[in-house]
């Protein structure tokens, strides 16, 4: 399995194309990077992962400055890693669970921590995160210091104290 | 008076551990003398009349914690180790946390800190048995109780409470910004005060506030005896004000910044001096003058 022989294997299957571009790291293994043009062409990809035997490793996803979120699916081939990036401007992908199962966990998080929602996912349920907080929580910003330090955003507590203190 | 025996009965209800790991020490070490109270550590909670509790009581740990409570001899006694057992500590305002404990439970004894120290621990339980012989007589529970041990002092590398030096105090907020348990407020009063308040149920001994501090204005003390009874419960709080003065050279009222950093600033007395009691916009003239006239 290479890099060539997965191209040529999603070349006509894919609709509006793509940039490949091949990298290798320092230890000689290959990988390749895929930039789909159109997000619903993620389905002939997975189906090619599919037809060699590869599985989805991990799908990560963030929010650009112009408010549309780019998901990167990160699949592997007998120890070939392909790395496909899509973008999605209507907070919506198409699922790949129903042909990669692999990909169940990844898109689930994805549709909890961004809310970006894999239309087509066959599990409705959350993954991880209590019913009481909101989808997409990762796209609120917060700041650092805040993260680091932890400290509460109510003042229940002062209040208490402020009122029984004795002066 | 017949003696009364404690047996002391302990639940972690959803603890970080931190508190479970003092109170063993507490309980092995000889030197804080558990023994000589005359407690018995006991496997069933019905045989007990001394409960220890740890933890800011989790969601998931409520049931447990009722189900605990209604199997007690009564009349009895409960200790609280740790902040979470004041104020629910760093896990306050969480989803995941229905306490704290005194919500179901009356609690009798408070030992702050995060974790508090064995000398702490001790005392809290000691002053618990106190409570317990008081309730078995029927005598009213105290409003205060005596420092049991009076042994409280650490090597100088320890950090206890934290104090302040109001004289070097510029209110300037850093404590408070970069206090991760949230025990440090600074509010201002409208007739020109600054209150600083440091609370000490809910400080964490970290020692951030005095590491950062730019003016050496708030500083570790020794002294680390956190436990209180429950009617004490929000009443652990080192005030200090901090003043505005009258500039001497325009008369306008003005933070004045501290004594320290003024030393820090001109290392010469006289230039020193020249500074005392005005506002920055004339020091600023003064200074320029002394330089340029």
């Amino acid at each position: 399995m290479n890099i060539e022989e997965f191209n040529n294997a999603i070349k006509s299957k894919t609709f509006a194309g793509y940039e490949l571009k091949e990298d290798k790291d320092s230890y000689g293994n290959a990988s390749a990077w895929i930039i789909l043009n159109d997000k619903k062409d993620i389905e002939a990809v997975a189906n090619a992962v599919k037809a060699y035997k590869g599985r989805c490793i991990v799908a990560t996803a963030y929010k650009n400055h112009s408010g549309t979120h780019t998901v990167i699916y990160h699949f592997d081939i007998e120890g070939l890693i392909i790395n496909v990036q899509l973008e999605t401007d209507d907070q919506s992908i198409v699922s790949i669970t129903p042909t990669l199962p692999s990909a169940n966990w990844a898109e689930r998080e994805i549709r909890e921590m961004y809310g970006v929602e894999p239309i087509g996912h066959p599990d409705k349920d959350r993954l991880f995160l209590d019913y009481s907080l909101a989808k997409g929580v990762l796209n609120e910003y917060i700041s650092l210091s805040k993260m680091q330090l932890g400290v509460s955003e109510t003042d229940i507590l002062w209040e208490n104290v402020n009122k029984e203190i004795k002066q | 008076m017949s003696k009364v025996i404690p047996k002391l009965f302990r639940i972690n209800t959803g603890s970080c551990n931190g508190c479970d790991v003092e109170f063993v020490a507490t309980a092995f070490v000889d030197k804080f003398q558990l023994d000589t109270l005359g407690i018995e550590l006991v496997s069933d909670v019905k045989d007990a009349n001394l409960l220890v509790i740890t933890g800011p009581l989790s969601a998931r740990s409520e049931s447990f914690l009722k189900n605990a409570l209604g199997k007690l001899k009564k009349p009895f006694v409960v200790v609280g180790i740790g902040t979470c057992s004041v104020s629910c500590g760093i896990f306050r305002d969480s989803y995941a946390i229905n306490g704290p404990i005194d919500k179901f439970v009356e609690v009798d004894v408070n030992i702050a800190g995060c974790p508090p120290r064995p000398q702490s621990i001790a005392e809290g339980i000691a002053k618990g048995v106190k409570v317990l012989e008081q309730k078995m007589h029927g005598e009213a529970t105290p409003k205060a109780i005596d420092t049991i041990f009076k042994d409280f002092s650490a090597p100088e590398s320890f950090r206890g409470r934290m104090s302040l030096n109001e004289e070097n105090c510029t209110a300037c907020r850093t404590c408070e910004t970069v206090c991760p348990s949230n025990a440090i407020e600074i509010s201002s009063t409208d007739d020109g005060w600054f209150v600083h308040k440091i609370w000490h149920n809910s400080c964490c001994f970290c020692g951030n506030c005095a590491y950062f501090c730019p003016t050496d204005a708030i500083f570790a003390t020794n002294s680390f005896d956190t436990a209180k009874l429950q009617s004490e419960k929000f009443s652990d709080v080192n005030i200090g004000y901090i003043d505005y003065q009258k500039c001497s050279c325009c008369g306008e009222m003005y933070m004045p910044p501290s004594q320290g950093l003024l030393n820090k600033s001109y290392i010469y007395n006289n230039v020193s001096k020249l500074n005392e009691r005005i506002c920055s916009k004339c020091r600023k003239e003064a200074n320029f003058k002394r330089m340029y006239a």
